[in-house]
């Protein structure tokens, strides 16, 4: 080193020397960085495409269902849609179906809806977010027809592969809304009450057909498979479709005791 | 600038490291940006943010842990360390934000508050590949906001330089958290090995640089095991006018300095930061910590005033034109009379 290039740092100027080698540092610093910047770029994803309507909000009308999930019966750009409705942040919209109900007398068939909220949508699927809460209900009124809802079963018990996601996210909110680094958040949200989905890939990797999780009743088991979110899943259950929606229904845990062998012989991991 | 802790004041050369590191910041993120916007423009954007400053931030951690053995092995890096700090209180930012989203994201607006959720979401705390990660970014998060906050020197006044150094030695416990939180989140979601390669090969890189530097001085170290009372320094012809030759002496290191044809031995531990002061030079006739600057009279080992910082100093003698160092040190700030050899 230079004698006169000691550079002390209460020093207003550093000599030639320091200074080059601080440049040096600085450039080789920045090239390896964006290096890996570049690498990183390169091998993450590839992620799907998908929609939230933040800050927009949309209005529908039409009936409303409660089962296999609430949402309402409407049209959507001029097609005919069953469109699922969850609540704002990681919540399910049950309060205000419960509200719409007190409205309605317990009833859902037979009264035409109004109802303004921010869509999701993604892989073909249309979802809704009521973000005003209760204030998302805008008109109830009776109507003349009932719909009816188309129901088919299978009957016997299937296998279906795929991963648990929180619809929410999954359809829009977040992306990617998948796996591990996705996992947290997903169990929190359907802690919170959004129904969880078991979407499943087709043979290019794509997501193409999603079944709601219930148990053998019919009724949520959100609580049950929070810690099978997020990692590839097969479940055994019977599998329904109401009106284009799919659901598969699985063996209901009884109680946390003997929750893990029951909920096994419904649910097996794959990947452990 | 005060008696009982120096700040370096902000000075031309501190400005320009700061624009520096300032552009390679946002070098970095409007490069990170630009390219998602174009080639995975389906992500959302507190994804890319989440992502930027989560990378930003590992790649300046790896930045800062460079820099200590980089300098030496060859000081001439040394103008690099001396604004080490804002490198550290900056990454701890980048990272702060990194934390900050991604805990906003996926556990805020949930049934429960999200620090809980951090801990409580994923429960596979007994699976190597579902082990919930963002709990070791959470905790390398704490240590280096903890080492930021405390990173003024007025800290390391008051907490004592021991406490302070090893709060700041946290640092690699706080890399090895974080290269845990990198390797079993992002990478695992990743189905791409090149990824892990390269994070396996950053992180041997970091423990291979230190080891070199750790044999390196383990080597000079050795002679502080013979237990003589006298230690051979070695001719004076072999140190250079203003500077210094670091033997180790009872297992402590020490710096013989040559200056105006005499010679001064005092403890190679800077009371600041524990600089190498052996590795400093004699400027305006103090001993100058090349690290930040203290200095120290090399007849008695002290700070001018009025600054009060000591160290140890040592006696010396010349035996057929070899000069040893008594093992025996004296008190920090004591008068030893200046060998002179010419
Ligand atoms: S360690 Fe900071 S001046 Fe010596």
């Amino acid at each position: 080193m230079e004698e006169n290039d000691f550079y002390i740092g209460w020093q207003d100027q550093a000599g030639k020397t320091s200074k080059r080698r601080l440049l040096d540092f600085f450039l080789v610093s920045i090239l390896l960085a964006l290096l890996f910047l570049l690498l990183f770029s390169w091998v993450e994803g590839p992620f799907q495409k998908s929609t939230f309507e933040y800050g927009k909000l949309t209005e529908f009308s039409g009936e409303v269902i409660d089962y296999p999930v609430f949402a309402i019966k409407t049209s959507h750009k001029g097609e005919d849609r069953t469109i699922p409705l969850v609540g704002f942040g990681k919540f399910s919209a049950n309060p205000v179906l419960r509200k719409l109900k007190e409205r309605t007398g317990g009833k859902l068939s037979g009264f035409e809806i109004r109802l303004r909220g921010t869509l999701i949508y993604a892989h073909g699927q249309v979802w809704m977010e009521l973000t005003e809460g209760e204030e998302s209900v805008i008109a109830v009124a009776p109507k003349s027809t009932v719909d009816t809802l188309v129901l088919e079963t299978s009957g016997s018990t299937i296998k279906l592969t795929g991963e648990i996601v929180d619809p929410k996210c999954f359809f829009g909110v977040m992306n990617p809304a998948v796996k591990k680094v996705h996992k947290s958040c997903a169990i929190r949200c359907i802690s919170g009450g959004i129904p969880p989905i078991l979407a499943i890939r087709d043979r290019d990797g794509e997501f193409q057909d999603f079944y709601f999780i219930r148990n053998k009743a019919g009724q949520y088991i959100n609580d049950k498979i929070l810690q099978y979110v997020g990692i590839p899943v097969s479940l055994n259950g019977e599998v329904e479709q109401v009106d284009g929606l799919k659901v598969i229904k699985i063996d209901p845990p009884s109680n946390q005791m003997v929750y893990r062998p029951l909920l096994d012989q419904g649910i097996a991991k794959c990947g452990t | 600038m005060s008696v009982s802790y120096r700040s370096i004041l902000w000075n031309k050369q501190k400005i320009r490291y700061d624009k520096g590191l300032v552009l390679f910041i946002l070098i970095f993120l409007v490069a990170f940006f630009g390219i998602h916007l174009v080639f995975h423009s389906n992500v959302t954007i507190e994804t890319i943010i989440i992502r930027a400053f989560g990378l930003l931030s590992l790649v300046l951690l790896h930045v800062i842990l460079t820099i200590g053995p980089l300098t030496r092995i060859n000081p001439r890096f040394l103008i690099v360390l001396y604004n080490r700090r804002h490198l550290g209180v900056t990454m701890f930012l980048m990272a702060l934000i990194h934390g900050a989203f991604s805990m906003m994201n996926f556990h805020g607006l949930g049934d429960i508050n999200p620090i809980r959720s951090i801990f409580l979401s994923n429960l596979q705390y007994q699976s190597v590949a579902h082990f919930p990660f963002q709990v070791l970014g959470f905790f390398a998060l704490l240590i280096l906001g903890l080492m930021a906050v405390t990173s003024h020197d007025f800290w390391l006044k008051n907490l004592g330089y021991k406490t302070w150094k090893a709060l700041h030695m946290m640092v690699y416990i706080a890399y090895g958290l974080v290269i845990l939180h990198v390797v079993m989140g992002v990478i695992q979601n990743e189905t791409s090995i090149v990824l892990f390669a390269v994070i396996l090969t950053a992180f041997f890189g970091i423990a291979m640089l230190h080891l070199l530097v750790a044999v390196r001085e383990t080597t000079t170290d050795q002679q502080s095991k013979l237990n003589a009372e006298w230690v051979l320094v070695g001719a004076p012809e072999e140190i250079k006018e203003s500077r210094a030759k670091i033997v180790a002496v009872s297992g402590e290191r020490v710096a013989i300095f040559l200056y105006q044809g005499m010679l001064s031995a005092v403890n190679n531990v800077c009371r600041h930061q524990g600089g190498p002061l052996g590795e400093g030079k004699i400027i305006d006739g103090c001993i100058t910590c090349p690290w930040h600057g203290y200095q120290y009279l090399p007849g008695n080992g002290q700070s001018p005033p009025p600054f009060t910082e000591k160290v140890e100093t040592y006696d010396l003698k010349l035996e057929n034109g070899q000069v040893w160092v008594n093992a025996q040190p004296h008190p920090e700030g004591t008068a030893v009379e200046p060998l002179k050899i010419s």
